[in-house]
């Protein structure tokens, strides 16, 4: 793989595909770090990547991060194909688990962010269809309302609570046990 | 004049969004299901929304456990693990529960075998297995006679039972299959050795039912409904790694289409792992799992600790230690105390979703103004 100049390096070069925030910022990435985003492999498919993709939807902070992410779950969706014929070798199963472990540590890594960023990756990973970080920061969400109460959430999150005094009252009342 | 810029707010996200976060609220605790439809009206409307309860069961996957069926000594008592499932409990007089699966229990009395839904509330008398037949062990299980089906929210009648019938005197093990359609037990294909069946809920992998057996040689029956065959597998040598055999239970591994065994020795857990569609592949030793946890209580040389049940969806084993019940999961390593009953003899789990159906019925009247 490492041999200067060989082929796979122009054919990567080739398939580089400029992705522009809506800040008007230029991203160079890879075609395989790009297509973790079902809505850009789509555009690839359609031929219209051309002089770049402009995502309005998405700041350049924010599409750094999901740069950050595509490029390192890319490098892990390579090295599943890999060695994916070998599943029953013991050696490979071992590399495997630790490179799984150190994908657990990125994503870990990857959630340490403020409440606003958090909801602005969540949108991205929406908006540019990318199914693994979307799941991981859903799922942030979701286990940050463990052991909450509604007023809990509600103050957390600055949910507006649009329920009447008497619904809010009867469903307490229903639901008291699961305040114990 | 602009509005002042902002941080983004969980109450601007579309509804199809919000859902993808609610739909990730574990199964497990159902109650913050209930807590988050009295947060807010969107998120209310999206938690009693009549695709959501589909959309949760087809992301999640595996039912939780809404209760487990304990047996003590001829009788058998279900015990709800969330306030939200509390079903109508027939009669568990000299009771003992033979397995538990795919929304149905299958229960042996003197009055002889049962099928009961719990959620249904409905249950089926079973003609005896036993009609000409010489054995002097047995057991028997229950599934969802569909192979097509999910298994995600499976209920009624469309149910098989498998009964297995050991005669060491003549060294035959066979199998036979009943079904609610016709009425009528099927036998199926004998294998001309004689195992001693333990009465213990059986484990399904790729549509073969595996019994575990008290045999001197450890074998393990395998009931394959692709083959329609009883066959025998041989469990793994455990004199060579383990200074004294011990009983084991079977479940389904992580890795689809593999069967994992685990063993208690003293204070860890011992697995083994196998492919059941190739059946000479060894058995390939895993993990040993240290199951002693201070804050539990638990120190080497504590009473027991002995397997007494298993979650066959869950990779969970449960075990008595110190008259208590604890379950371990096998993929966390995490040890949970889970009751305390120190008559307890046997632990199976009843796994269904309809506890979010319960939450949707309870939920739902405050939709009405909308």
């Amino acid at each position: 793989m490492a041999s200067a100049g060989s082929g796979d390096e122009k054919a990567a070069a080739a398939a580089m595909i400029t992705l522009i925030s809506s800040d008007n910022e230029k991203f160079e990435v890879t075609e395989a770090t790009a297509t973790l985003s079902q809505t850009i492999r789509h555009m690839i498919e359609d031929g219209c990547t051309d002089g770049g993709v402009p995502l309005p939807n998405v700041t350049s902070k924010i599409l750094a991060r999901v740069i950050e992410y595509c490029k390192k779950h890319a490098t892990a969706a390579a090295g599943e194909e890999g060695s994916s014929s070998s599943f029953s070798d013991a050696a490979f199963l071992e590399v495997d688990r630790a490179f799984l472990e150190e994908l657990e540590e990125f994503d870990d890594a990857f959630l340490e962010v403020d409440r606003a960023t958090l909801f602005d990756l969540i949108l991205a990973a929406n908006y540019l269809d990318i199914k693994g970080l979307l799941n991981l920061t859903c799922q942030k969400v979701a286990d940050s309302v463990k052991g909450k109460t509604p007023e809990q959430i509600r103050e957390m999150y600055n949910i507006v609570n649009d329920l009447t005094p008497e619904e809010e009252a009867e469903i307490r009342r229903e639901t008291q046990w699961a305040f114990e | 004049m602009a509005a002042p810029p902002h941080d983004r707010a969980l109450s601007e996200f579309p509804d199809d969004l919000m859902r993808e976060i609610l739909v990730r609220l574990p199964p497990d605790e159902p109650n913050r299901l209930l807590l988050a439809g009295g947060v807010c009206k969107p998120w209310l409307r999206i938690l009693c929304d009549p695709t959501f309860r589909r959309y949760y069961m087809e992301f999640h996957r595996t039912p939780p456990v809404a209760g487990l069926l304990v047996g003590h000594w001829e009788s058998t008592t279900f015990v709800p693990m969330t306030t939200l499932f509390a079903p109508r409990i027939i009669d568990f007089d000299d009771t003992d529960t033979l397995d538990a699966r795919h929304g149905r229990v299958l229960l042996f009395s003197p009055r002889g075998l049962a099928v009961w839904d719990p959620v249904l509330g409905a249950s089926w008398d079973i003609p005896s297995p036993f009609a000409g037949a010489h054995f002097d062990s047995w057991t028997a299980t229950v599934l969802c006679a569909d192979p097509n089906c999910a298994h995600l929210d499976c209920h009624g009648a469309n149910f098989i039972v498998v009964a297995v019938l050991g005669d060491t005197t003549a060294g035959v093990t066979s199998g036979r299959c009943y079904s609610p359609g016709t009425g009528l037990w099927t036998d199926l294909a004998s294998v001309d050795t004689g195992v001693l069946l333990n009465m213990k809920p059986a484990v399904l992998v790729e549509r073969s039912l595996f019994f575990t057996t008290r045999s001197s040689m450890g074998r393990i029956v395998r009931y394959d409904f692709r083959a329609a065959s009883v066959s025998l597998v041989h469990p793994p040598n455990f004199q060579l790694v383990l200074p004294t055999p011990s009983e084991f239970v079977l479940l389904p591994a992580a890795t689809g289409g593999h069967l994992l065994l685990a063993s208690m020795q003293q204070s860890t857990l011992d697995l083994w792992e196998k492919h059941v569609l190739q059946n000479e592949s060894p058995w390939v030793r895993k993990n040993s799992i240290g199951i002693m946890s201070p804050e539990d209580g638990l120190y080497p040389g504590n009473a027991g600790p002995y397997i007494v049940g298993f979650g066959e969806g869950h990779s969970v084993v449960y075990f008595m230690a110190n008259s208590r019940l604890f379950s371990i999961n096998l993929s966390s390593c995490r040890v949970t105390r889970v009751l305390g009953d120190p008559d307890l003899y046997s632990a199976i789990p009843y796994t269904s979703f309809h506890v979010t159906e319960m939450v949707q019925g309870i939920l739902a009247p405050y939709l009405i103004d909308r």
